[in-house]
């Protein structure tokens, strides 16, 4: 649906994954909940793909779906060509790692790595070069004999990576697999699947909540809110060409101003804000002139200046130090508010006091109207 | 996207995918459900026959001639009949009532997590009535009784009943206090309550619906016993399963189809009022 | 909970006391005496010689012949093979019938749960003896079972009593007395159990009889332990089934100890047999218990 027009040009290949119209309805009659209405996404091979959005937007349905483990409602999911939606899970050549890992309480950590080669009744010998292999991998083949209610959760984290990488399926789906570990371990996992996904050339598809993990692990992100794909794209285009205004709310802090559009050349459109200034934006096509839109900007986007410099004139409500940076919180005439970051960088001039009438520029290039 | 795969499939394709599709819905079985109504089926069909052929007109238990209440009015004019039923509550309400009042003294304190010497002994002792196969316990209790001389009437019946009785009443009362808020008492403690205060002013009442839901199950173990009954009751105090049982020997009839239904009947009831009682509050 | 008036060792075992004393007056105390009558001889009157004798289990096994010689009689080991046999059948015909059905009420939502629940419990607490008879009604001569059976010409006019009267009648009252002590257990441990660990296994390349086998099943182990030892046990011991279903002449343990305590008046056999009974419960029960420590370490390691 969206950002299409871009993404057909980076290659040819066929996608690994693609879904069509995808929709999920749970229950029926009055108790309904449509969990996706006709997601349309596709993923291609040997991407570290991330699905973000919030609780309930609907993110782990398509993973579940992907897995097989939620039956669709109407639509197609295509795996490597192949449609799959009526393929039982363990007829998908793609493996999960969930996110309260479900490692089998009754098997061993070998056992449990083991699992998924035995179902598929490979040789004896191969499973256990396999198994070594993959605890090798994960750096856990101290542990072997270990139950999984002996390990720490960091180490069951890893345990259930490599069971599921064991089989080498096609896709690794991961369910928010860093959610249960501390902070510190958060950090260090991430590096870790980076280097697993690079190592093993397996497409990764990584559901979270967390945009600070989807932004500096993923190739590419699908954000979803309420059953919905909002946009699609690099963690560049999410952060600096935000589609919409839940994309831009929703990554990063940003600064969301109403204006009236006055005319249209290209990608640019000539805005005039509703304290009266006159700026340039980028605008999706679509938007007309005289259309009503909101313009995100990224406060470290906004330049203070003196009062007279600037291109809109404001007065300093708030200051919030936050170590590296301080937030400062502007008002503009019309009562609307600006957030701006500047840096704490030792010799920069001091930030002006509470209460002083300041002046703002935008960088050039950093405003972008939002869909609605 | 492409046209193709966007629109509807053809009908006829729709249906096999619809049908493959709810093959592999995750945890399924196929025929599962039948199997589940055969079970109930099995469960229920003999209670089911019973009940019906009370109803029977004929004197045969098993020629179905017609419809007819007759067998419950016999039943119920039925002299032997009456004071067995009458046996049966007074011993099912005596040893309910003890045995309610002994498993709650017991379940305040072996359903406290604090270990001490002899809990485990304690709980074994507790559950040895459910453990011990009822036709030992029978024989059991009527030698002890008949060795010591001990001929007291319903008494004798009352006390064994009061026996296996316990257990039942217990399992519900503890159940309810592990899952109570362990921190009340204390909160009553704290705002100048005695022990004794707290007792009956928190604990008993937040407890009262466990008891009742123990009293009830034990009522119904009791009502229901046949075994020991057949083996300790003396011929003044038969109860009604052992009256029930010398019928059955003299062939079966509508009358007894009826005198069961009623017993079944009441056991169903009080159960149900348990079931009411023991179920997680929302 | 109750603190203060059941914290102290003195205000336990006042509270305790009634209970261990009724039980341990009224059940252990008997049992004893009743083992103690096992090891003493009848006398004419249908009481007993206070003096040890081995005689009454040494009758389990022999008969004495005209010339009052020991001869072995097998007799009443078949009572004991019929009553292993049928328990141990009731119990592997129950555990396929309840497993099914415990595992089919757990994947339902909580509220169809507890009803279900309540239906498969309900037959359980209705009286013992009703539930046989009942089975009378349908597996007798002209019963519900019968009449078709006969009029199909499935079943000739020279078998006088259907089924009734027979092992499979037996067989069938255990299994309907005691499908809800299977059923229950298994329940409560499949309901413990994380559905993910299913999809896991399922994510993994097994079928779903796979994941049953590898993943439910072993986790589930500890309630089908459980299930087993709640029906056999009683099994073993019952009386109101092969009493009424299995006809005179198809004695069950219980049935040969209640007869020597009514019209064969042999007390102390009686208590041999009531004692052997016992210790066949007692070692299920400690198989049980190694079974399931060994299982429930396994699991919490």
């Amino acid at each position: 649906m969206l950002d299409r027009h871009d993404e057909q040009g980076h290659d040819n290949a066929p996608p690994a994954i693609s879904f069509r119209d995808v929709v999920k309805i749970y229950g029926a009659g009055a108790a309904a909940f449509t969990a996706l209405h006709g997601a349309d996404l596709d993923i291609r091979d040997n991407e570290f793909f991330t699905l973000l959005g919030p609780s309930g937007s609907g993110k782990t349905t398509l993973l579940r779906l992907l897995a097989g483990f939620e039956v669709l409602t109407s639509g197609t999911i295509h795996l490597f060509g192949a449609e799959i939606r009526d393929l039982p899970p363990e007829r998908r050549p793609v493996n999960t790692v969930f996110q309260h890992y479900a490692l089998f309480p009754h098997l061993s950590v070998a056992e449990n790595v083991a699992f998924g080669l035995k179902r598929l009744r490979r040789p004896a010998a191969e499973i256990r070069s396999r198994v070594a292999e993959m605890l090798a991998l994960v750096h856990m083949e101290h542990l072997a004999d270990r139950q999984p209610g002996q390990l720490s959760g960091g180490q069951q984290q890893r345990v259930a990576l490599a069971r599921a990488l064991a089989p080498e399926p096609k896709v690794l789906l991961l369910d928010e697999p860093l959610s249960a570990l501390d902070l510190k371990l958060r950090q260090a996992m991430r590096e870790e699947l980076q280097r697993l996904q690079r190592e093993t050339g397996i497409t990764f598809v990584f559901v979270t909540h967390d945009q600070d993990e989807a932004l500096s692990m993923s190739d590419r992100i699908a954000v979803l809110s309420e059953g919905r794909i909002q946009q699609i794209g690099t963690p560049d285009d999410l952060y600096n060409r935000p589609y919409n205004r839940f994309v831009a709310d929703f990554i990063g802090d940003t600064n969301l101003l109403e204006a009236r559009v006055l005319r249209r050349s290209g990608d640019e459109v000539n805005l005039r804000l509703s304290g009266g200034v006159e700026v340039t934006a980028a605008a999706a096509p679509g938007i007309g002139e005289g259309a009503q839109v909101t313009v995100s900007v990224r406060p470290e986007n906004v330049v203070l200046t003196g009062a007279e410099a600037g291109s809109v004139r404001a007065r300093l409500v708030g200051k919030t130090f936050l170590g590296a940076s301080s937030l400062l919180t502007l008002a503009l005439d019309d009562a609307s508010r600006v957030t701006v970051r500047r840096d704490n960088r030792m010799g920069h001039p001091e930030d002006p006091e509470t209460g002083a009438e300041v002046g703002i520029v935008f960088a050039p290039g950093s405003l972008r109207v939002l869909l609605p | 996207m492409s046209a193709e795969t966007t629109s509807p499939p053809a009908p006829h394709l729709a249906k096999r995918s619809a049908r493959r599709r709810r093959a592999f819905q995750l945890g399924e079985f196929r025929g599962l459900t039948l199997w589940v109504g055969a079970v109930l089926v099995f469960l229920y069909f003999p209670i089911c026959v019973l009940v019906i052929y009370s109803f029977n007109e004929s004197r045969f238990a098993m020629n179905w001639t017609g419809f007819s209440t007759d067998w419950y009015g016999r039943a119920l004019a039925n002299r032997a009949a009456r004071t067995a039923a009458l046996n049966s509550v007074i011993v099912a309400t005596c040893a309910t009532a003890m045995a309610t009042v002994i498993a709650t003294a017991a379940a305040l304190v072996l359903a406290r997590r604090n270990q001490f010497r002899g809990k485990t002994a304690a709980i074994g002792l507790m559950s040895l009535p459910i453990l011990v196969p009822e036709i030992v316990t029978a024989i059991a209790t009527l030698i002890f009784f008949s060795t010591l001389g001990i001929r007291l009437g319903l008494g004798n019946l009352i006390i064994a009943h009061t026996v296996f009785s316990i257990p039942f009443a217990f399992m519900p009362i503890r159940a309810r206090l592990q899952g109570m808020d362990m921190s009340l008492e204390a909160a009553a403690r704290d705002l100048y309550a005695t022990p004794w205060q707290s007792f009956r002013l928190v604990t008993l009442p937040l407890l009262a619906p466990g008891i009742m839901a123990g009293a009830m199950l034990a009522f119904v173990i009791s009502l229901d016993d046949f075994i020991i009954s057949l083996m300790v009751a003396d011929a003044g105090s038969t109860t009604l399963p052992v009256y029930i049982f010398s019928m059955i020997r003299f062939g079966i009839t509508p009358e007894i189809n009826a005198i069961s239904t009623m017993l079944f009947a009441a056991s169903v009831s009080l159960v149900t009022v348990y079931w009411l009682l023991s179920r997680p509050r929302r | 909970m109750s603190a203060g008036l059941t914290e102290t060792p003195a205000g336990r075992w006042l509270a305790l006391g009634p209970a261990l004393l009724v039980i341990g007056v009224f059940m252990l105390v008997p049992l004893g005496i009743m083992v103690t009558i096992s090891f003493m001889e009848p006398n004419v009157y249908g009481g007993v010689h206070r003096q040890f004798s081995p005689s009454a289990y040494v009758q389990f096994l022999y008969q004495r012949d005209f010339d009052d010689n020991l001869v072995f009689n097998p007799g009443y080991l078949y009572i004991l093979g019929r009553s292993l046999g049928l328990a141990g059948l009731a119990t592997l015909i129950c555990f396929v019938a309840g497993f099914p059905v415990a595992w089919y009420i757990v994947r339902r939502p909580p509220h169809q749960r507890n009803v279900l629940i309540f239906l498969v419990t309900i037959p359980f607490w209705t009286n013992l003896l009703i539930r046989a008879y009942a089975w009378i009604i349908i597996l007798g001569r002209d019963g519900v079972i019968d009449t078709p059976l006969r009029w199909l010409g499935v079943m000739g006019p020279e078998a006088s009593n259907g089924i009734l009267y027979t092992n499979w009648a037996i067989l069938i009252g255990l299994v309907y007395t005691y499908l809800p002590l299977m059923i229950l257990p298994i329940y409560a441990s499949l309901e413990r159990l994380d559905f993910r660990l299913f999809e896991a296994a399922s994510d993994l390349y097994s079928n779903k009889w796979a994941s049953m086998r590898h993943v439910v099943i072993p986790l589930a182990l500890p309630g089908i332990f459980a299930g087993v030892i709640l029906v056999f046990v009683p099994a073993l011991g019952d009386f109101i089934s092969a009493q009424l279903l299995g006809g005179s002449r198809r004695l069950m343990l219980g049935n040969l100890v209640q007869l020597q305590f009514s019209t064969a008046r042999n007390w102390p056999f009686g208590a041999a047999v009531a004692v052997i009974l016992l210790l066949f419960v007692v070692a299920s029960m400690a198989a049980y218990l190694r079974l399931n420590r060994k299982t429930g370490l396994e699991l919490s390691k």
